[in-house]
């Protein structure tokens, strides 16, 4: 009714909005843990997100992965209001502290997916800017490359080398002060 | 036709290379991650990624790579001229990370490392983090190279006047700021509109670090005071945070809150949340009760607190581990006569593993001082073992609570750990709730 108004706080709190994903399944989620994500945030801005948000770039199962992350991340952030935390205001900096350690290990298990999965969950979090997931997911690409050699990280990631083997070793000769 | 051939003998049924399909801007953010000698070396892989790393928006040096050299000469070479050759052909507008990475020993071998060469090239990119752990190194000038700083993090460097000034004047978004193992050479102290967190650790300095946070924020400020700034120093950072609304302060010691500095100092008036971590620093401080009640009662406004790690001792056993301060054999603490002030205004009040076997004190001394206090946490703190123990002490004790008048108390919570002997502070506890009918107590097993 007053959705439109000011400051109505509860009734934000409380809002859902409806994600519909490349292939027409509809995720029903708080506006908080959309907002996680900054193109829904312009778009619930923009007051256009009525009849559902649809999310072309994002199949369902990539989705649903997006949201667990945006729902575990979005209750961290309003922690700090802790209305349903079950502790007094004070113990918040414990509490923080220990869902801190807790949310690392969400992170550390939500990205114990297969690399098809990880590039897609890349390309969603690009197109939704979800700056904290985009960030993970390029972690775990880079530290997948620690420490391995050009030849190591070609086979791991399929990628073909279309150098010839002249260019190659005009390159090599150019860069040879990172090589040595 | 022999590129064709290649690709289909690679992918020949497996996966694709998604990797390389990425965006070339996800494909730098990726790279960002990486130390800047790995990310040259993704040159190679294929055509598609020949010049990725020259707009890579980091800069990640660390001497750690290079050190793998048996002479030590040639590691010092490799550093210098891989980043002299990276700097001059890296190419990018605006840096997202600066990152150095120079142990100290390295630089007592290596006193000929450019270093002084590549902080300004790094700086002036503008970026958006900035980390520097090079020994005796220095933060130059550098015109607007600060405006886009959110994290600044120094480790070992020497931070002259100009640094002071260029940090008051030229970082207008700054919210972290990390002294880690710095000498500060600079008076006049660090101003801030947008300081969050600061941490100020094992600084050496003659010239106490003064800082002043002009706009109502929350600011944690972490010192060890062991090695960290002189205890005058210490005092002058703590008083000049007086106009913060949120404070935090770790590793603190008592004599931070006794030195006389501190009156030169307007109260706290605007502080409504503060918390003590590991302060007083050392278990063996006998000030602690003196010290705590004088920055009481500074604060007079104060709604929220909490104190973590509140060391009760005798100071029977414990050594003090500064040489300069007298051996605490027999010294029991000072307490006297009541000093906390009266807090009208403290609502909410949690102790988070304080050591409460010296009959509750500390818990005795702030509810006595908090007539409207409204919830109470005690959270895994050490507890009396009970009353066999205590002797006479038991006895003293309802007597001592005639004065603890926290009508207001609606919430009490004990969070104790399993095994953990609770029984004593129920009944201490029980004894206030006489004056608080609301009071609802409640116990959890953690």
């Amino acid at each position: 009714m007053a959705s439109a108004g000011s400051g109505d706080e509860k009734a934000a709190a409380a809002a859902m909005i409806t994600l519909i994903s490349s292939d027409n399944e509809k995720f029903e989620v708080t506006e908080a843990t959309a907002t996680l994500s900054q193109t829904i945030r312009h778009m619930i801005e923009d007051g256009c997100t009525d009849g559902g948000v649809p999310l072309p770039n994002v199949t369902s199962k990539i989705l649903a992965r997006v949201i667990e992350y945006c729902k575990k991340h979005a209750t961290a952030a309003a922690g700090e209001e802790g209305s349903s935390s079950s502790f007094s205001d004070a113990a918040f900096l414990e509490v923080d502290r220990a869902f801190l350690e807790e949310l690392e290990e969400f992170d550390d298990a939500f990205l114990e997916v297969d690399r098809a999965t990880l590039f897609d969950l890349i390309l969603a979090a690009n197109y939704l800017d979800i700056k904290g997931l985009l960030n993970l997911t390029c972690q775990k690409v880079a530290d997948s490359v620690k420490g391995k050699t050009p030849e190591q990280i070609r086979e791991m990631y399929n990628i073909v080398n279309d150098l010839t083997p002249e260019e190659e070793a005009e390159i090599r000769r150019e860069t040879q002060w990172a090589f040595e | 036709m022999e590129v064709a051939a290649k690709r289909s003998r690679a992918a020949g049924g497996s996966a694709p290379d998604r990797l390389s399909a990425l965006p070339d801007d996800l494909r730098r953010r990726v790279l960002s991650f990486l130390s800047s000698r790995q990310s040259v070396r993704t040159t190679v892989l294929s055509k598609q990624w020949v010049d990725l790393w020259r707009s890579v928006p980091a800069i990640n040096l660390y001497s750690l790579e290079f050190e793998r050299e048996r002479k030590r000469n040639n590691a010092l070479r490799k550093m210098n001229d891989f980043t002299s050759k990276f700097l001059m052909l890296h190419n990018t507008e605006c840096l997202d990370v600066f990152g150095l990475h120079i142990p100290s020993y390295i630089r007592y071998y290596h006193p000929r490392l450019d270093v002084h060469r590549w902080i300004p090239r790094g700086i002036k990119y503008q970026p958006l983090v900035i980390e520097i752990y090079a020994h005796q190194s220095v933060i130059p000038c550098l015109g607007s190279a600060f405006h886009r700083l959110k994290k600044l993090d120094l480790s070992d460097l020497s931070l002259d006047h100009s640094f002071s000034e260029r940090l008051n004047s030229g970082c207008p978004v700054l919210e972290d700021l990390v002294l880690d193992g710095c000498s500060n050479e600079f008076a006049g102290g660090i101003q801030s509109d947008t300081l969050k967190n600061l941490v100020v650790n094992y600084c050496r300095s003659d010239v106490a670090v003064a800082l002043v946070v002009r706009a109502p924020s929350s600011i944690s400020v972490m010192d060890d005071c062991q090695f960290g700034v002189s205890q005058k120093g210490q005092t002058i950072l703590v008083g000049s945070l007086f106009n913060v609304t949120s404070l935090t302060l770790e590793g603190f010691g008592a004599t931070a809150f006794l030195d006389k500095e501190l009156d030169n100092f307007p109260t706290f008036d605007d502080l409504r949340t503060l918390s003590l971590m590991r302060c007083p620093s050392s278990k063996s401080d006998v000030q602690k009760f003196k010290a705590l009640g004088r920055f009481l009662q500074k604060s007079p406004n104060l709604e929220k607190l909490t104190m973590q790690h509140f060391w009760y001792s005798e100071g029977t056993e414990r050594k003090a581990l500064k040489c300069d301060q007298p051996f605490l054999e027999t010294v029991r603490p000072v307490v006297g006569p009541i000093e906390f002030p009266v807090l009208e205004n403290l609502r909410n009040l949690f102790l988070n593993k304080c050591d409460l076997r010296d009959d509750f004190r500390i818990l005795r001394h702030l509810l006595q001082s908090s007539p409207n206090l409204e919830t109470l946490t005690v959270w895994c703190c050490e507890l009396p073992e009970g009353p066999a123990e205590g002797k006479g002490k038991a006895k003293s004790r309802s007597l001592n609570l005639v004065c603890c008048q926290c009508n207001k108390l609606k919430s009490t919570e004990i969070i104790y750990k399993k095994g953990g002997k609770v029984q004593e502070l129920v009944n201490f506890l029980l004894d206030i709730s006489h004056s608080a009918p609301e009071n609802k107590m409640t116990l959890a097993k953690v």
